[in-house]
């Protein structure tokens, strides 16, 4: 959407067009679903934030400052909501979550049940591999990465100078690439670990 | 990360390979960041291209930049976020978004202007707000016009029947039905007017209370402060055109002697800046009238 067409959606809104409002929250809930989810790794605590931002925006589109981006804004009061419910509960995202994963191949009598819950809340790789970054480095990896927004806009949205965002990006971006690459290879030696008994019956049943 | 080149001689880095591994990491995450144009950017294939550390580098960093821009699932929130938002501000078609914001505008606009000219009228004709000049004459104490030569009258005849009326019982001559009471006054019934308890009563026992007539009773005059909230209710009443005869006796030191009270609403002069004395009863010592004397002595006698 252009900045044009989105001006006129959000005055339209802000005259209290219901279907204005429908196409403004069509048009930016992906993004912000997915920017909270990266966040927090948590889909409820992302459809939550989204909804309370929206309702946040949608009455209160009289303060909206036309020189921004209407989504810049969008984001900025959904970040505040989220950062203010983690402190709330904790994120999904922890550090010991790789560390409970590598932890699979423990003899732990508890380890089936450990594999079954985990493999409940099993997310994709790359889900797991952000999880292993600092909050800042994935929140400007996936802004730089994911919604295309500038070094400088990120530094403006997070209040932090650009050089900063500039390291950040560029450890988060390696660190994120190694855990992908620790996270395939852990994976790999899962899948090793569940053939291997098969072919150890098989063995055993062939004379 | 250090960078080996297959081919030394054409990697102008090989010669130190820890600068050349910081200028590579450095020359890739400028690619990433796009911050390079676009011969810069053909330059900085052409150096990477010769090495293949590097080369496994940048393509596993875009690998997993890729890997971001895979689409997320999502739910459709619409729906729930509009219920919500309807909930705490409706929404309205905008013909009716504009009504709504030209009739506050109207109303706001019509109290400034009728406030202007109340207190501008007020200035420049006050007769115009004054009481009618048709007041009905209830009885031999007819209201005089302009109705401060009543207050000042009363004044001057009055020794200071304030300090007595705590007794005094007035029957109104008048109907006062559009005072704001609790409740309807019987029609055609006699009324008495109890100042100091403020009570309305009829002759047949019913009590009237009017909440917004607080009453206190200063010298010769006794006030009737109607509250604020009744301020705009009450020039509408035209009280000033209700002039109440009232008679009755009031006692002091045991002595019960006859009062007339003559009781005239007088519109005050700015309810907005008086004291809110739009209400005003004066209270008379009653005159000798020779006529009525024999009369009651004739009664008495029968």
């Amino acid at each position: 959407m252009d900045r044009a067409s989105e001006r006129k959606l959000i005055r339209r809104a802000a005259r209290g067009d219901r279907q204005a409002a429908g196409q403004c929250i069509k048009a930016f809930q992906g993004q912000l679903y997915a920017y909270i989810l990266r966040l927090s790794g948590s889909p409820d605590m992302a459809e939550d934030i989204v909804q309370e931002a929206f309702i946040r925006v949608l009455t209160n589109l009289d303060k909206y400052d036309e020189r921004y981006r209407f989504s810049t804004w969008l984001f900025t009061i959904a970040r505040r909501l989220y950062l203010n419910a983690a402190q709330k509960r904790k994120p999904l995202y922890q550090s010991e979550m790789i560390g409970t994963q590598q932890s699979f191949a423990s003899d732990s009598p508890d380890e089936p049940i450990i594999a079954s819950e985990t493999q409940q809340c099993a997310r994709s790789s790359l889900d797991r591999a952000l999880a292993q970054l600092p909050d800042n480095q994935r929140e400007i990896v996936v802004l730089f990465h994911q919604f295309d927004w500038p070094i400088a806009l990120i530094a403006q949205h997070l209040q932090i100078p650009q050089g900063t965002v500039k390291s950040h990006l560029h450890r988060g971006r390696k660190r994120l690439r190694d855990a992908l690459e620790i996270d395939q290879r852990a994976s790999h030696q899962v899948h090793a670990m569940l053939e291997s008994p098969t072919r150890d019956d098989e063995g055993e049943a062939t004379p | 990360m250090t960078y080996n080149s297959h081919n030394p001689h054409n990697n102008p880095h090989a010669e130190h390979p820890g600068a050349s591994a910081n200028a590579m990491e450095a020359r890739i995450d400028q690619m990433l960041d796009g911050q390079l144009n676009h011969q810069q950017m053909r330059a900085a294939y052409d150096e990477i291209r010769a090495c293949p550390d590097a080369r496994n580098e940048l393509a596993s960093l875009r690998l997993t930049v890729a890997q971001l821009r895979s689409p997320v699932e999502h739910p459709d929130l619409t729906e729930s976020i509009l219920y919500r938002v309807n909930a705490r501000q409706r929404f309205l078609p905008r013909r009716a978004q504009r009504f709504v914001w030209l009739s506050r505008l109207a109303v706001a606009a019509g109290l400034v202007v009728a406030v202007g000219l109340t207190a501008l009228t007020q200035r420049t004709h006050p007769e115009l707000l004054a009481p009618s000049s048709s007041v009905r004459s209830t009885g031999q104490h007819a209201v005089a016009n302009p109705v401060t030569n009543v207050v000042q009258s009363a004044a001057e005849a009055a020794p200071s029947p304030g300090k007595l009326a705590r007794t005094i019982t007035s029957t109104l001559v008048s109907p006062v039905a559009r005072l704001s009471l609790d409740r309807k006054l019987e029609p055609e019934a006699n009324f008495h007017f109890n100042i100091t308890d403020n009570d309305l009563m009829d002759d047949q026992g019913h009590t009237y209370r009017s909440a917004t007539l607080p009453t206190s009773i200063e010298r010769d005059i006794a006030y009737a402060y109607p509250l604020p909230s009744s301020l705009f209710s009450l020039p509408r009443l035209n009280l000033h055109t209700l002039p109440l005869r009232a008679s009755g006796e009031h006692s002091a030191d045991g002595q019960r002697s006859p009062v007339v009270t003559d009781k005239t609403l007088l519109p005050s002069t700015n309810p907005f800046i008086s004291r809110f004395d739009s209400l005003l009863v004066v209270l008379r010592q009653p005159p000798v009238l020779p006529s009525e004397q024999p009369d009651q002595v004739e009664d008495d006698d029968r």
